[in-house]
């Protein structure tokens, strides 16, 4: 048969394609599991980044052990549920309300309380939403004593521009976050990113991110979103009034 | 020089595909900040220049020259799937640093420029080594570009200090521009102008790559 034929031609494309399919889907399916892994791994490493814990990167699932205890909540009405249900409902978020631009939340999600010494110290809330590229998932830590002041932030996975929105892995950054307030007196999400450095003395403004107008502000956004009333809202107010009733 | 020797050689200085062929400057620019990114990245692409071209090479003669290009992209591009599913599970935290970068292969004129201009032709043997040869002389000036940029920006190579900062007590004001990719330019072009210096005297004699 010629080399240039129509049959040979499509033979040749058809034969090609096959074989490489066959090649990546082996590969990526071989890999999965150890890929999985590192995700987990990664997902604990940042909720104790997020909690500012980690000193070596070694024995990440014995220090989370120690330090953290998962808790299991509604969103809606912000109360403990004893077991988790596989898969949660999903709820819509209507288009005036979708601050964070992710459409559709679970109905029920992991929060992490930190103890120390006994008491607990910080709970890490896990966040996502839209930012110029990508989702961008990460972690938020409040203090558990005001359940206001931000002791860190940190994103694990996003698809953002390496070396501008990319930044918001840049530890530097996150550690503009520690010690601003969430909230302002009326209790209202007022956090906001700054245009370029934020001032120390202002409480609910950090850093902007130079280069990354749209990332900057869908971080911002995500924020908000979850710390509003479609988000972890019901969660911080019930926690607020049992330990004012003790 | 044996065939293959000068096949697997030639390209790391006489014949570079980065100083003297100008290509694959790109990748060279973003991922040379660290020199673990750098090796990793160097690692990544010898395997995809080696395999694509033996690949190719070994169907070269059944390939129609209507659809070539899309059967050599499509080869080229399941390697470097196979690769970043491989750095994923075995380098996780270097594969959060080279993010797209790796996928981005796929477009690294070094690779689909060797495909085309030598594993067309050659047999596979000789493509084989010609892709591992390329892919070196990539990773020759991928690795000095490196190395410069972490040792002179952060004052350390692979995350021991060498240099020890001013900031934590040491002699060594970092020098920040080098961590930025506009410093790889200058690296490279220094390089380009050294190599090509030191060639030029040696040139007379030596048969061209």
């Amino acid at each position: 048969m010629a080399v240039e034929s129509l049959r040979k031609t499509l033979g040749m494309a058809l034969a090609v394609c096959l074989v490489c399919s066959i090649l990546v889907s082996t590969s990526v399916i071989v890999l999965k599991k150890k890929q999985d892994r590192n995700r987990e791994i990664e997902r604990l490493k940042n909720i104790l980044i997020a909690g500012d814990l980690l000193e070596k990167e070694n024995n990440i699932e014995k220090k989370f052990q120690d330090k953290i205890k998962a808790a299991y909540i509604e969103l809606k009405t912000g109360k403990e549920l004893p077991t988790a249900k596989q898969p949660p409902a999903i709820i819509e978020i209507d288009k005036g309300s979708d601050m964070a631009g992710i459409k559709r939340i679970p109905a029920e999600v992991n929060v992490y309380f930190v103890k120390d010494k006994g008491r607990l110290d910080q709970v890490i809330l896990p966040v996502y939403g839209k930012g110029l590229w990508s989702t961008m998932y990460g972690f938020l830590s409040l203090d558990f004593a005001d359940l206001n002041t931000i002791r860190g932030i940190t994103f694990y996975e996003h698809g953002e521009t390496p070396g501008l929105g990319g930044e918001i892995d840049n530890p530097r950054w996150q550690e503009s976050w520690r010690g601003k307030k969430a909230f302002d007196e009326k209790g209202q999400v007022k956090i906001s990113l700054a245009k370029g450095k934020a001032a120390p003395t202002a409480e609910h403004e950090v850093d902007g991110l130079s280069g990354a107008t749209i990332t900057a502000r869908g971080v911002q956004n995500l924020v908000r979103f979850w710390l509003g009333k479609y988000g972890y809202g019901p969660f911080l107010k019930r926690l607020r009034e049992e330990k004012i009733n003790g | 020089m044996g065939r293959v020797k000068k096949i697997l050689l030639c390209p790391i200085l006489d014949n570079n595909p980065i100083t003297l062929q100008v290509l694959g400057i790109c990748s060279a620019l973003a991922v040379t900040s660290r020199l673990k990114t750098a090796v990793v990245m160097s690692i990544a692409v010898i395997f995809v220049a080696a395999f694509s071209n033996l690949s190719v090479s070994l169907i070269r003669s059944h390939i129609p020259t209507s659809i070539r290009i899309i059967i050599e992209m499509t080869i080229i591009a399941s390697f470097v799937i196979i690769v970043d599913q491989l750095i994923k599970a075995f380098f996780f935290d270097v594969s959060k640093q080279l993010s797209v970068y790796v996928g981005l292969i796929i477009t690294n004129c070094i690779i689909l420029g060797r495909v085309e201009g030598f594993a067309v032709k050659n047999p596979p043997g000789q493509s084989f080594l010609d892709g591992i040869g390329n892919g070196l002389g990539y990773s020759f000036v991928l690795i000095i570009v490196g190395f410069t940029r972490e040792l002179l920006g952060t004052g350390k190579i692979l995350d021991y200090t060498v240099l020890p900062l001013k900031t934590d007590g040491g002699w060594y004001i970092s020098n920040g521009i080098f961590l930025f990719p506009a410093s790889a330019f200058f690296l490279i072009g220094v390089l380009t102008w050294i190599i090509n210096t030191l060639r030029k005297k040696e040139i007379k004699g030596i048969e061209p790559c």
